[in-house]
């Protein structure tokens, strides 16, 4: 389950990094068509890079010692719950943002969508590297364990910036 | 004591306040009057730009600009500036008769194309509204003009945009708005405004800006670093938000420039929680509409000081 709930936050996470993105980089007023390209090939390139980081960890769980899978699990248990945390109170604050209205609708935008969106990078890094501390019966599938959640956690995190990246490369 | 600290963009282009004509700009003298403002980090920005020969290349800063009000946009499409406006000037259209509404400084023409296309969108419902009314922006840059315009191409948009000044349109009054712009106006130049405005044969006016709170230069930090990502924007968002007039400044000059017109603050109050209400409008009415402006917001008239 944690495995599964950890891809879905990335995949979730890519989508709305493709999305900021996007934003702010055409003056139309109507382009709902524009986000949506921009969201679905973000999604697409976020599927690539989990099934890309779902290998090296499953390299690293052959690879590794005995008990590697059970500390990676335990290390994804925390990272579940900081980033289910984070993911929550986002998805909220975007529910209130699209139902309610005027001073609501502010609150959730200056409250939680702009700092949240600041805080992301800082969240995944922390939360990968609190997570690295949950308690493991072997020190040495430790060791396989804590690389493979930074690289993995660190790739999610630097999605955005390559997105940008990407763009600039793509206009030459 | 060093001069008031001055946004990038208000330094790095210059206009013949006549002829409209650009003017060349010297990085050195741009340079030396960030260093007497003491403004370190515009400096480094600054010193980035491309300027062959000493002066800063036009079509480098063109696009520079195109790009950085695009990012502006995206704020207030978050912030629904468009809304916003529409709350005020929808009642103001309907008691003054006004055919004509201007944006002033308006860059790309968001607020006007965004008028322009809810307008489109409401024809024929309950919810319709300035059926004739001409909706036009300007601008003193060229390249902002032909992007807005492009834009408008694009999606077929029933608005217009002009390299002007408008204030000196000469044709018929107009109901006259801005959004972000008024705090580049210091001193006595913001009286200056509100009297060109009048004398243009202003109907009405509302002009948005940042409301200056304890939060709000907090505010524009996170939301800067977190939207934008030219390094000018997040520079000059930051200090709008540090220079934007309080509502009894807006209110002195505005009066003072314009005595035959009434005038209020819309979500002037500050309260206990400024981050509701990040912005506020300075509103102005000719003094005969005053009371049925005032009476056709319905319970939005609780958010409007007293006219006068």
């Amino acid at each position: 389950m944690i495995p599964v709930l950890l891809v879905g936050l990335a995949l979730v996470d890519v989508a709305f990094a493709a999305f900021r993105d996007a934003a702010g980089r055409d003056g139309r007023i109507r382009k709902r068509a524009f986000y949506i390209d921009a969201v679905v090939r973000g999604a697409l390139l976020g599927a690539a890079l989990v099934a890309l980081l779902g290998a090296v960890t499953a390299a690293a769980v052959a690879l590794g010692p005995p008990g590697t899978y059970d500390a990676l699990v335990g290390i994804g248990g925390r990272m579940v719950g900081v980033y289910g945390a984070y993911a929550t109170m986002v998805a909220a604050a975007l529910g209130v943002y699209f139902v309610g209205s005027g001073d609501v609708r502010a609150f959730a935008t200056v409250a939680v969508l702009g700092p949240f969106t600041g805080l992301r990078v800082p969240v995944i890094l922390a939360g990968a590297a609190w997570a690295s501390l949950a308690p493991t019966s072997s020190p040495a599938a430790r060791a396989w364990a804590v690389p493979v959640t930074l690289v993995c956690a660190g790739s999610v995190a630097a999605t955005e910036r390559a997105f940008g990246w990407l763009r600039a490369r793509r206009r030459g | 004591m060093p001069e008031e600290r001055v946004e990038i963009t208000d330094l790095i282009i210059d206009y013949d306040p006549e002829t409209l004509a650009r003017r060349p700009v010297r990085k050195d003298a741009v340079l030396a009057a960030l260093a007497r403002r003491r403004m370190g980090r515009a400096a480094r920005i600054v010193r980035a730009l491309p300027a062959p020969g000493g002066v800063f290349d036009e079509d480098h800063l063109d696009a520079l600009f195109v790009r950085i009000h695009a990012e502006l946009q995206r704020l207030n499409e978050e912030f629904r500036q468009g809304e916003r406006l529409l709350m005020l000037l929808g009642p103001m259209l309907g008691i003054t008769h006004a055919r004509r509404v201007v944006d002033v400084g308006c860059g790309l023409g968001y607020v006007v194309r965004w008028l322009a296309a809810h307008r489109q969108a409401a024809k024929a419902t309950r919810r319709a509204w300035g059926d004739g009314v001409e909706l036009m922006g300007c601008d003193y840059n060229r390249a902002l003009i032909t992007e807005a315009q492009r834009l408008t191409e694009a999606e077929q948009l029933d608005c217009s945009f002009r390299v002007a000044n408008a204030f000196r349109l000469r044709e018929q009054p107009a109901i006259f708005t801005s959004s972000g712009v008024i705090h580049h106006f210091r001193g006595e130049a913001l009286a200056a405004v509100f009297r060109q405005q009048a004398e243009s044969g202003a109907i009405a006016c509302i002009h948005f800006d940042i409301k200056p709170s304890w939060a709000a230069p907090v505010g524009a930090y996170v939301f800067h670093e977190a939207r934008m990502r030219e390094a000018v924007s997040r520079h000059d968002g930051v200090l709008s938000a540090e220079r934007a007039h309080p509502a009894a400044t807006l209110l002195r000059a505005a009066r003072e420039g314009a005595p035959e017109m009434v005038f209020a603050m819309f979500d002037g109050a500050v309260g206990l929680l400024p981050i509701l209400r990040v912005m506020h409008a300075v509103v102005g009415v000719r003094r005969e509409h005053a009371e049925a402006f005032r009476a056709s917001l319905g319970p939005l008239a609780a958010r409007l000081s007293e006219l006068s």
